[in-house]
This record gives C-alpha cells, structure tokens and sequence, in this order.
C-alpha cells in the first residue's frame, strides 16, 4: 500500500444521520425534552415580554397624554409669533404644532348664579391630532360658528345644565378681554375623555377672535416630534432656535424629558432577557451535547467521521430547536394575545383604546435571539464532542468541572459543598442569578411603581386633605350674595361620619375696604384693573369711591393648627402670639404683584358699621384660600379675631381629613352628605379619591399589564430554575450515587440540597435586594413627580421573595428525588460502568 | 475462635430487564470470620458484584438475610443502610468514585464529617503516608492518576476505621506492578487494624494473596465437581 493516496469519497448518508438523530431524540425523551423546555421558555419569553412590553410603552404613552389632556411633547406658554409657529412647523422632526388659547371664563348662566368654568379655543391641528386621543366619545362638531360651543358633561353641570344635549340652548355671562357679557349658546357637541380642560367649554376660531385675547401674549402652542425619544440637547436647542421673549415659557413634557432614560431602561432590559435567553440555552446546550459524550464515542467507534459526527449532533439540535421555537412562539401569542385579553376581560379589566398588538418585528426578534443562542451555544461542546477520541469517549464519565488546587478548610460540610457547587459551575451559577433576580428586579420595580402611582403622580390638596369643600354661593360683586352653604348641621354630619380623623373650617366674612389716595384701597384696584384690561384704571377708582362694597373683600379665619401649618409653608415669619391676639394677618395673593412696602403696614377694613385696622405679616401665594371671586383683597386673620368681629361668620371652605386616605366608605357618605344639603350646587368638592381615580383611569390597563410582566418575568424565572436544577441533577447524579455509597444518607443529600437552594435564592435576593433597589430608586425617581419620599413595597415583595426561596430549596429536592426514583445505590452507579 | 462477621443465608437478587428477569444471586450462603482476608473470583456477571455490594449495604436482596457485624442488613431502611455504609464498612471501587468537586482531604475525609466526627488527623496523615498521597491532599480527583485515586480511594474507605473493607476489582484500572502494591497496603493495612478484608478480583495472582478464595458461578457459590 506504499505511496498509495486514500481517497474519501462523500458519500449519500445524509438520510441515515438524519434517521440516527430522530431515532436518538426518541430514545432520549428526558435529557431532549429540557433542551426543548429551556428553548421553548426561551422564545417564549423573549416573545411575550416584548410584546406586553411594546403595549406597557405604548400605554405609558398614551396615561401621558390622557394626563395632560393632549398629545404632545413641548408647550411654549404666554403666547407666540409667527415666526416661531413658522420655525416649529418647518422642522422635519416634528409631527403636529398644534394651537390652543384661553379666551374667558363663564361667571353665571341662566341656571347657576356662580359658575366657574373657562372659555378655550383650539385650531384643527390641536383638536383633531393633538387632543383627539385624550377623547374617547365626542357626540356633534366642534364649535364652527360665535354662538357654538363644545361641551363636557362636566361643564355643563358646573353651569346647572346637566339635561342639555347636543343642540341645547344656554345662556352664559362670561368675562373676555373686552368685558362681561351675557350671551345664548348653542351646544355644537359634547366629549368625553381625558384632562383638565373638562370644566371648559371649547368655542369657535370666530368666538375667540372677539374675546380681545390673541395668541402673541395667551396662545399656547402644543408641539409633537415625530420620535418619540428625544435628547436634551435636541430639545435645548430647539429651544434656543425659537428665540423665547422672557415672558414666554417653554416646557418640555415630563416624558420627552425622560424618554431617553425610558429608552435605555427598555433596552436594558431587552440585553438582560437576550442575555439571560442565551445563557440558559448555552449551559443546558453545553450541558445536554457533553453529557452524551460516551455515546458519540461509541459512534465514532463505528467508524462515524467527525464530519459527520458534528452534522449528527447538529441535526438534533436543530429538530429540537425548531419545535422549540415554534412552540414558544404559539405558547407566546396564547398567552400574550389571547390567554391574557381574556383574563383581563373576565377580571373586569379595560384595556381602553390599547390592546395587546401582535408585532411582527418581535416575533422576528424572537426568532433570531433564540436561533443565535442556540448557534452560538452548540459551537463549544460539538467541538468537545468532535474533538474526544473514541477511547477518551468511552471512560468519559459526565461533565466533571476542574477546580484549582484548594487547601483544606473549615466550616460547616453542608455550607462548604454547597458554596463549592456555585463556584465550580459559574455559567449555570449566572443563569440561575441572572433569571431569578431580573425576574424579581422587575417585580420589585413595577410593585414599587404601582403601589406608589397614586402617591408619585396626584398633586396633594391642601395640608393633605382627603376632601374639600369650597362654599361657592358668592358672586363677585354681590357683597350680600354669599350664603351659610355649609352650616353647623353640615358640620356636624361630616364630623359624626366614620372614618372622618378631623374637621377644620375656614370662617369668614365679606368687608369693604375704605377708599384712600394712595392707600393700600388705591393700589389693589389699580392691581386689579391690570388683570382686567377692559376696565380703565380711573373709571374703577371712581366707580370704587361711589360703591367700595361692589369691591369686597373677605377676612378669613383659620385654627391654630391650620395657622401652624400655613406660617410653616411661608418659612414660619409670622409672630404665633400676634397672629393669635389679631394683631397681624396674612394677606392673599390675586395675580399682581404685591410690593414689599405693604408687609408690615397697617390697612383699614369696615365690617358693616364698624371700622378696624389690622397689620400685613405676610403675603401667601397659595391658592387655597383664593378660592373665593370678590374683587377685594382677602386677608387671613385668626378664627378668634374673626369671632371678635362677628358672631356669625359664614364658613367659607371646610378640610377633611380620613382615618385613613382613600377610604371609599367615607367618600360615599360625605358626598351624600353634600348631596342632602339645599346648595348642593354651589359647594365646590375636591376629593383626593377623585384625582386617584382619575389618574387610574386614565392609566387604562397600564398597571394590570405591567403587573403581567411581572409575574409572567417572575414564572419564566422559576421555569429556568426548575429547568437548569432539573438539568442539574441530571448531571449530578453520579456525585449523588458516589457521596450515597460512601455513607451519605438522603436526609443528608436533602440538606446540602436544601442549603444550594438557600444560597441561589440568597444570591438572587441579595442582587434585588441592592441592584435591584437601585434600579428601582433610580425609575422611582425618574418618575416622582410629586418629590414622595421612596418607599419599598414590603409586603409583595416579601411575599415574591418567600415564593422564590421556597422554589429554590424545594425544586432541587423534588428533582433529585425524580432523578433517583427508587433506584438503589449500586443501579445509580452501574449507569456509569 | 474467630467469630463470623459476614453472613448471608439464601441470599437471592433478582433484577428485571425489560420484561426478562435476570438472577443475579440465587441462594448464596456465605460465611466471612473477623479479620478474614477472603478474594472472590469468577467471571463477569456471575454475581460478584452483586453480593458485595449486598454485603455493604448498597442494595436490598430479594431474598434471604445479610448479616454483618450482628446486624442484619435486610431489615434496615435507607437511613439506617447509610449509617452502616459509614461507619463499618469501607468501599473501594473500581472506578475509584472520587467525589469530583472535593479535594483529595475532603474526599478522604468526607464519611467522617457526615458522621460529624472529629477527624483523626494524625491517623489520616499516616494513612496518606502509607499509601504515598500526602502531597496531593489539596488536588481534585481529575488531577490525579489512576493508581493516585486509588490509593486515595483506599485512604477514604479506611478513614473511618471500618470492621470491614469491601473492594469491588480495586486494581481493574492498574498495571501488574501499581496492582501487587495496592493489595499489598490493603493486607498490610487490614492486619494493622485488625479489618476484614473482601475482594472481588479477576487476577488469580492476587487471590492468591488472600486467606481464602471463594468462586462464584451463575450466581452460585461454586463448590467443585
């Protein structure tokens, strides 16, 4: 045979490796059948996350827009120029500019003597493109003609008009830049939906055009990008582009300013599943290919080439993987598009205009992470396999992991080799880790998120109240006009409901302040003519000599704890003794600036016959006590000089405060309360539960599908854990035949069970309990509108973290003990002779 | 007189493959005295195995009675069987089955910590002395050679100080030369501590080695013709 060349000739053998492959997957049901659970959990995973994922953003799009009322990102406020309307609408990256402007607001109607609502103006591009998703049902047009109006069943109450429908005649006197003015109205349609503009009525671009109002100093334009991620810098320079006039405010939306932020958490979170998809396909891959190494031995015994040894194992990987992804992928639209919708449905749940959407860009997505991994996971051990020899094959005796040298050491025996399994088996180690922990991490996070929604996004009322009420029986120059709406009967019903933790009333009554040159009198009224640019300033300074009631004012009166709290949020500058003895009072802001000279001096008030004098402490800028219409100033004096004044002050607005905050029982009870008394109509109600409910509503669904997240990431974390334990066992099992015959009792086995399942469970806790709270910290923050203080969720958590621990001990015990069965120690062992 | 530790009456084993029922031990009657040094030879499958590992406590018989140490192992439960495995009998194999994630020291040591014992530890460095391990104590199985983790092997099975060292073919995966050595530590071991001594082995030279030879046969003692 001397100098002879042996030549291999390819031969057709495609079909017997094809039929060995098949025959080996049958043959070998259980260790295939992890492989294609774990490729199966994979796809699934990958689909049903990001799909439910892609809906959570798009609902969070939409909360947004429901919560400001409109769609858009940037809002440059005061008014704008052409120009920089021009600006905006030429830019490539923009999607809508859109126009709204306020133009009055509705004093009375022929129903209600005091209304307070707006008038609002909006161009084609705001109501049709901007605001349009914010309404989900809009009976009629919007207004086209000056006596048309667009209106909300809210509004329409507010003006005692609850029966109107669309084509209904009302009569309004409202208040424009030209003057008061009673005018009919047509009701052109009504809406209903989403945002503060709900206690305004919509008009006509002809209505606005004769209000006096005009857009360069009150419109407002509404921007929206194409994108919906933005940098900062975009935005800045956006910004800088428009060349704002110092009045002019531009506001970027709280989401564009953290869409960024949003961004990177969402791809964050997409490597982390990607990652978390591979590692767990790779170590069950690695794990499944090295544990048949004696079987590829035997078939390159047989005279099977390495070639075609490597296309066997590759064949039924690819069998395995294909029936796998498939099956992950209908598993994956089950749940997320059928299983879930359904669940949702039947629990009651709306999912408002957003549903679960099937996108093809996930599915692929899906597909090609799943289909990597496994290329990527089978390069290694098909070499390990391709590279043995038939003879190294045969002694082969499973996957045994070469540690380094290590020296003898102390410490519990249990404890030592459990913490020896984790450190000799990184991969599997980071698999187990990364897929419990990420799966708590989100849990974490959106419970956190949930439990804080309300808390984080609804604006606290007044010293925290749960409820006010606002006697709104006043009108603006009537002085006789306002009415004991809530009296000592009211009072003493909300006090005697359940669930009521305290009462406190703001008392007060209408008094004139006298004219004087250059008094304090003078330069309120000429204040006030600014806002009112109808007026001119001598007409009201004549008209206010002749008729000082029509500009009344109101002396209020608060309690010493009420006082307490009001001198604490203006920086605690007011004397408690003086405030208390009726020496000074706190002046209330109107909307024009009050110069500092006026803080300390003393002004004049008549309270019917009798003349007093009282000193300005302090101005305070909030808006609760502001509540009331009249023209004159309104001062904040003690409930005792108030008593001193008059014997029967009329309560002017009345805090509520639960037992405990959103308590539905005494929510329903104070508001029938209200309900029962004659002036029902004009008792003004802002209810803490109200605002949280709204908001709730308006999240749609976010939260319930965030919370399917959640669980759905938490029970393919437990899935991977079962699967990569069962798997593990698999592997161990001669360890466990070897330790067993050596003395090991089962109990014993059990325990170092027990305690690798305490350390998984404890590395996976550790890394939510520190990672995950500040990734939780950090979205908390980003999302903290209102500056609450973080607060953990205990009891979901503790309660996740239970459900873990239990799995992690349980699940290596319940598979050891399926791996044993109850085989005896010597039948463990000959599996490996 | 020497008293007998070892004792089987009628000791059968039957194992079911598929829907065949294969015996492996049929009847065997089998009588080992303290400190006995007894070989037991016959061809593969002819039940060797089997009743040494009867004899240990790593599986139930079918029938009849293993008796070892006055204790009768057929009527022991799981815990009770690794209890025995623990403290009197020590097992070598022919594979070595070393625990692959321990150290040599932690191997060797390993029945005497699940004992929660205190470990003798002048007694495991003669030990290790004598069978020329005491360097590797910090290695793991995979960095040593067959006859290393033998030796370590054998140095395990004696750590606990057991009445009986059970070895299944110690020298199956050793040269003649690395085969006489392990034999020979274990008789010279064996009589240091006054141990019974079992092997099962396909080497005639060393069954020769022992005090008495039993052959088995389709499951059977052989008696002659």
């Amino acid at each position: 045979m001397e100098g002879k060349v042996i030549l291999m000739l390819a031969n057709n053998n495609r079909s017997v490796i094809n039929k060995l492959a098949e025959n080996t997957i049958r043959t070998n049901k259980r260790q295939f059948f992890i492989l294609f659970l774990t490729i199966l959990l994979s796809s699934f995973m990958l689909f049903s996350i990001f799909t439910i994922g892609l809906t959570y953003l798009d609902l969070s799009r939409l909360q947004n827009t429901r919560l400001y009322g409109s769609e858009y990102d940037i809002a440059v406020m005061n008014g704008f120029t052409e120009d920089q309307r021009e600006i905006l609408c030429n830019r490539s990256d923009i999607k809508s500019v859109g126009v709204l402007a306020y133009c009055g607001n509705v004093k009375s109607s022929d129903s209600d003597r005091s209304v307070n609502a707006g008038f609002l103006w909006g161009d084609k591009m705001y109501w049709e493109s901007q605001k349009a998703p914010a309404v989900t049902e809009m009976k009629g047009h919007y207004p086209q003609t000056r006596n048309e109006l667009l209106a909300t069943e809210e509004v329409l109450e507010a003006c005692g008009k609850s029966s109107l429908s669309v084509g209904g005649c009302l009569s309004l006197t409202y208040e424009d830049y030209t003057g008061i003015h009673t005018t009919d109205f047509v009701i052109s349609g009504i809406w209903k939906g989403y945002g503060g503009d709900k206690a305004s009525f919509y008009v006509s671009k002809d209505f606005y055009e004769q209000t006096g109002y005009d857009l360069e100093s009150s419109g407002i334009l509404q921007v929206k990008f194409k994108s919906n991620y933005m940098t900062g810098k975009t935005i800045e320079k956006l910004r800088e582009s428009l060349g704002l006039s110092l009045t002019q405010v531009f506001q970027a939306s709280e989401y564009i300013e953290r869409s960024l932020t949003i961004l990177f958490a969402v791809l964050g979170l997409c490597f982390i599943i990607c990652l978390s998809a591979y590692l767990l396909i790779y170590n069950i891959l690695y794990l499944s290919v090295s544990g048949k190494i004696r079987y590829y031995g035997l078939l390159q015994t047989l005279g099977m080439t390495k070639k075609q040894l490597v296309r066997f194992i590759r064949k039924q990987i690819l069998l395995v993987g294909v029936t796998g992804i498939t099956a992950g992928i209908i598993l994956g639209i089950s749940v997320s598009l059928i299983l879930v919708p359904y669940v949702v449905k039947v629990l009651g749940i709306s999912l408002g205009n957003t549903g679960l959407y099937f996108y093809p860009e996930v599915l692929t997505l899906s597909i090609l992470v799943t289909a990597a991994a496994i290329l990527c996971g089978v390069r290694k051990p098909v070499h390990i396999a391709a590279d043995v020899t038939p003879v190294e094959a045969v002694k082969y005796r499973g996957n045994i992991v070469v540690p380094c040298a290590r020296k003898k050491r102390q410490g519990n025996l249990y404890w030592r080799m459990a913490k020896d399994q984790l450190k000799n088996n990184k991969k599997r180690t980071a698999v187990v880790f990364l897929s419990l922990a990420m799966s708590l991490i989100v849990f974490f996070c959106l419970t956190t998120l949930i439990d804080s929604q309300g808390r984080r996004t609804v604006y606290p009322n007044y010293w925290d109240a749960d409820f006010i009420i606002h006697n709104s029986t006043q009108t603006t120059e009537d002085i006789t006009s306002l009415r004991q709406a809530i009296d000592d009967a009211f009072l003493s019903d909300i006090q005697k409901t359940e669930g009521v933790a305290e009462i406190h009333a703001v008392k007060g009554i209408p008094v004139t302040f006298p004219y004087e040159e250059g008094g304090f009198s003078d330069f309120w009224i000429k204040g006030c003519t600014e806002m009112k640019p109808y007026l001119t300033c001598s007409d009201a300074v004549s008209e206010y000599q002749k008729n000082p009631e029509k500009y009344y004012g109101m002396i209020k009166g608060i309690d010493e704890s009420e006082f307490d709290y009001l001198n604490g949020s203006l920086g605690s500058i007011i004397d408690q003794q003086e405030f208390l003895s009726g020496k000074t009072a706190i002046l209330q802001y109107a909307g024009f600036e009050i110069p500092k000279k006026w803080i300390g001096s003393s002004i004049s008030f008549s309270t019917g016959n009798q003349k007093q004098e009282i000193k300005i402490g302090a101005v305070s800028y909030g808006d609760y006590y502001g509540a009331t219409v009249n023209f004159g100033a309104n001062l904040i004096v003690s409930e005792n000089y108030l008593e001193s004044l008059t014997s029967k002050p009329y309560v002017l607005s009345l805090t509520v405060k639960y037992k405990q905050s959103y308590d539905v029982e005494t929510e329903k009870e104070i508001k029938n309360i209200i309900e029962a008394n004659p002036y029902n109509h004009d008792l003004l109600s802002i209810s803490k539960y109200d605002d949280m409910k709204t908001i709730q509503d308006s999240q749609s669904g976010m939260f319930e599908t965030g919370t399917v997240i959640s669980l759905l990431l938490l029970l393919v974390g437990m899935l991977n854990y079962i699967n990569t334990m069962a798997n593990s066992m698999q592997n161990r099992k001669l360890t466990f035949s070897i330790m067993e015959s050596v003395g090991m009792s089962k109990k014993q086995v059990k325990k170092l069970l027990i305690r690798e399942g305490m350390l998984y469970a404890g590395g996976s806790v550790f890394i939510t309990l520190t990672i995950g709270t500040g990734i939780t910290w950090f979205i908390f923050q980003s999302m903290n509108y209102m500056k609450i203080p973080f607060a953990i969720p205990v009891l979901p958590l503790l309660c996740a973290i239970l459900l873990v621990m239990i799995l992690c001990v349980l699940t290596p015990i319940v598979t050891y003990k399926r791996t044993v069965r109850n085989r005896s120690v010597t039948e463990r062992l000959r599996e490996y002779e | 007189m020497e008293r007998v530790i070892v004792k089987t009456n009628s000791l059968s084993k039957h194992y079911h493959v598929g829907t065949q029922t294969v015996i492996a031990l049929d009847g065997v009657n089998f009588e080992v005295k303290e400190r006995e040094f007894v070989s037991i030879i016959g061809k593969s499958g002819c039940g060797k195995s089997t009743l040494l590992h009867m004899i240990g406590g790593l599986d139930f018989p079918t029938s009849g009675t293993v008796i070892v140490d006055g204790m009768n192992l057929s009527e022991m439960n799981e815990e009770q069987l690794a209890l025995f495995r623990r403290r009197k009998a020590g097992f070598i194999f022919q594979q070595y089955n070393l625990i692959p994630d321990l150290n040599i020291y932690d191997n060797i040591t390993f029945p005497l910590e699940l004992d929660g014992a205190v470990v003798d530890k002048e007694f495991i460095q003669e030990l290790v002395e004598t069978l020329h391990i005491a360097d590797k104590l910090e290695m793991f199985p995979s960095m040593l050679s067959g006859g290393e983790q033998q030796r370590a092997a054998i140095a395990r099975a004696l750590a606990t100080k057991p009445a009986i060292i059970l070895a299944d073919e110690p020298t199956g995966n050793l040269d003649t030369s690395a085969s006489h050595d392990v034999i020979g530590l274990l008789k010279v071991i064996a009589e240091k501590y006054q141990q019974t001594l079992i092997v099962i082995t396909h080497d005639l030279d060393i069954a020769q080695m022992a005090d008495r030879t039993v052959r088995l046969q389709d499951g059977k003692i052989w008696k002659g013709k």
